[in-house]
């Protein structure tokens, strides 16, 4: 690894908590503007980040569900664990799939046109324009992806971990290796409010982390080469920062 | 009275070149200010400084006699809003409607009523016959609309400064009439001080703009270009 190399790996992400806590103040003080043109702006990350992702992630969660039950069905029986079907159900999906997963999705499909789109208003002057109407690009154009992708984050995942335990129970009645009854109650006492938590948390987290770095390669961008490039750091930076921050969580809940 | 902008012996580099060498003028309020020049003489450059979206090598710029560098972000926005800015290329908001877009400077302010934002909206976009394009997106607008649109919405906030970079290129004769006209129109009433880069220099009939050309990064009068047969208002008047 180059010495420019290791810059870019300190500047980053010192840069995307800058433009954390630069998105955090804004939230703090609301202006005239949060409330008029932001609303728009925040409607629509919330469409295109949430609700037209639903189809994608149920998806992805109802095969998640159906593969860790079978999984689950042809191992445990080996180890004598049944009982802990409902366990491992709550323990894979709610809290690491499904936030998992879900910042998987959103990163590919929101977190790279995120940061083309600014990155291209950066390269037809908007963000130029926003500045010299008084407007602040981060009130106007962080804050709302960072409040849409965060919401839209939580829910998704909240959707994810329903859809998941329907497609393993679904799966569990139709092969009936164990009672449908038996398994529901398994997973009904399995799930605990610390399993929501830290999924809420990591939905939280994760929706901030992919926002923040898609906006921030997205504003970086100086010309029309760059935008593809941001694209592509957008997605690299948040996954690996996704992967961080799941672990970062995880041991806040279940060190010590 | 607000709007007056002066350089002080502005430098600016790009890279290792010099585009810009101690550049210095003033406009004050109602003067008007005309820039021309060769492509890539650092026309654009020169007005991004004046707004502070670059920041020159060495050199001051000053707005009502305050070094815009002294400004902490809050204010150098808040001063903004009182600028009128038309970039060359239009740089209109993509996922924003015409009437959104011209709104824009006005949602920005706070203590204007929607209903007021409207009725400000509707009444500039009848000036520049905009009324039947106020649901369109930009990437619905031919060349000249979109310049239009750009120049309604520099004018909507009733600036004390208006910095026009190049607001004609592209567009036909009937059009860029009708806009000089709104803008002469606005200019008469507000007396804003306006720097205008442009290669029509004979727009602002009626006014008494000062004419300057900006040459190997410094910026001279015209007349003194024309004695001295400077190159650039060799080209123009032979293109006449």
């Amino acid at each position: 690894m180059t010495g420019e190399n290791v810059v870019f790996w300190i500047n980053e992400p010192v840069a995307s908590i800058k433009l954390l806590f630069r998105s955090l103040a804004a939230c703090c003080t609301p202006s005239k503007t949060a409330f008029t043109s932001i609303r728009a702006q925040l409607s629509r990350q919330i469409l295109y980040t949430g609700v037209e992702a639903l189809w994608l992630v149920g998806i992805i969660a109802f095969l998640c569900g159906v593969v860790i039950v079978i999984q689950a069905m042809t191992n445990m029986p080996r180890f004598g664990v049944t009982e802990y079907f409902g366990n491992i159900l709550i323990v894979s999906v709610v809290r690491e799939l499904g936030p998992f997963f879900t910042a998987l999705v959103i990163i590919g499909r929101s977190g790279a046109a995120l940061a083309a789109h600014i990155g291209t208003m950066q390269v037809n002057k908007e963000v130029a324009a926003l500045e010299v109407m008084g407007v602040d690009p981060v009130r106007f154009l962080v804050v709302p992806a960072l409040a849409g992708m965060t919401l839209s984050l939580v829910c998704l995942n909240v959707y994810f971990d329903i859809v998941a335990i329907i497609g393993g129970l679904a799966f569990a009645k139709l092969t009936v290796v164990m009672p449908f009854r038996i398994f529901l109650e398994k997973v009904i006492q399995a799930l605990t409010w610390k399993d929501i938590l830290i999924s809420v948390s990591k939905g939280v987290f994760f929706g901030m982390v992919v926002a923040v770095i898609s906006c921030h390669y997205g504003l970086a961008v100086r010309n029309i080469r760059g935008v593809p490039q941001a694209a592509i750091n957008a997605v690299v930076g948040s996954m690996a920062f996704t992967v961080v921050v799941s672990i970062l969580v995880t041991l806040s809940f279940y060190a010590g | 009275m607000p709007g007056e902008i002066k350089l002080e012996k502005v430098c600016f580099k790009q890279g290792k070149v010099s585009l810009l060498r101690e550049i210095s003028f003033s406009v004050k309020r109602g003067e008007i200010l005309v820039i021309s020049g060769r492509s890539g003489e650092g026309k654009s450059t020169l007005l991004e400084i004046c707004v502070g979206l670059k920041h020159p090598s060495s050199g001051r710029v000053l707005w009502d006699g305050q070094d815009i560098s002294s400004f902490s972000r809050k204010v150098l926005l808040e001063k903004r809003q009182s600028t009128g800015y038309v970039f060359q290329i239009h740089a209109l908001i993509s996922n924003h409607s015409v009437f959104e877009n011209i709104a824009l400077p006005l949602r920005v302010r706070s203590g204007i009523a929607d209903k007021e934002i409207e009725k400000r909206v509707r009444k500039i976009m009848d000036e520049f016959c905009l009324e039947n394009i106020d649901g369109f997106f930009p990437e619905l607008l031919s060349a000249g609309q979109l310049k239009t649109v750009a120049v309604a919405r520099a004018l909507i906030s009733e600036p004390d400064m208006l910095l026009l970079d190049e607001p004609l290129s592209g567009v036909d004769p009937f059009t860029a009439r009708k806009i000089m006209n709104v803008i002469y129109e606005h200019q008469n009433r507000r007396k804003m001080s306006v720097i205008m880069v442009s290669h029509e220099t004979d727009l602002w009939e009626g006014f008494l703009p000062v004419k300057k050309v900006l040459d190997k990064g410094r910026l001279v009068d015209s007349s003194e270009q024309e004695n001295t047969g400077g190159e650039y208002i060799k080209s123009a008047q032979v293109l006449r």
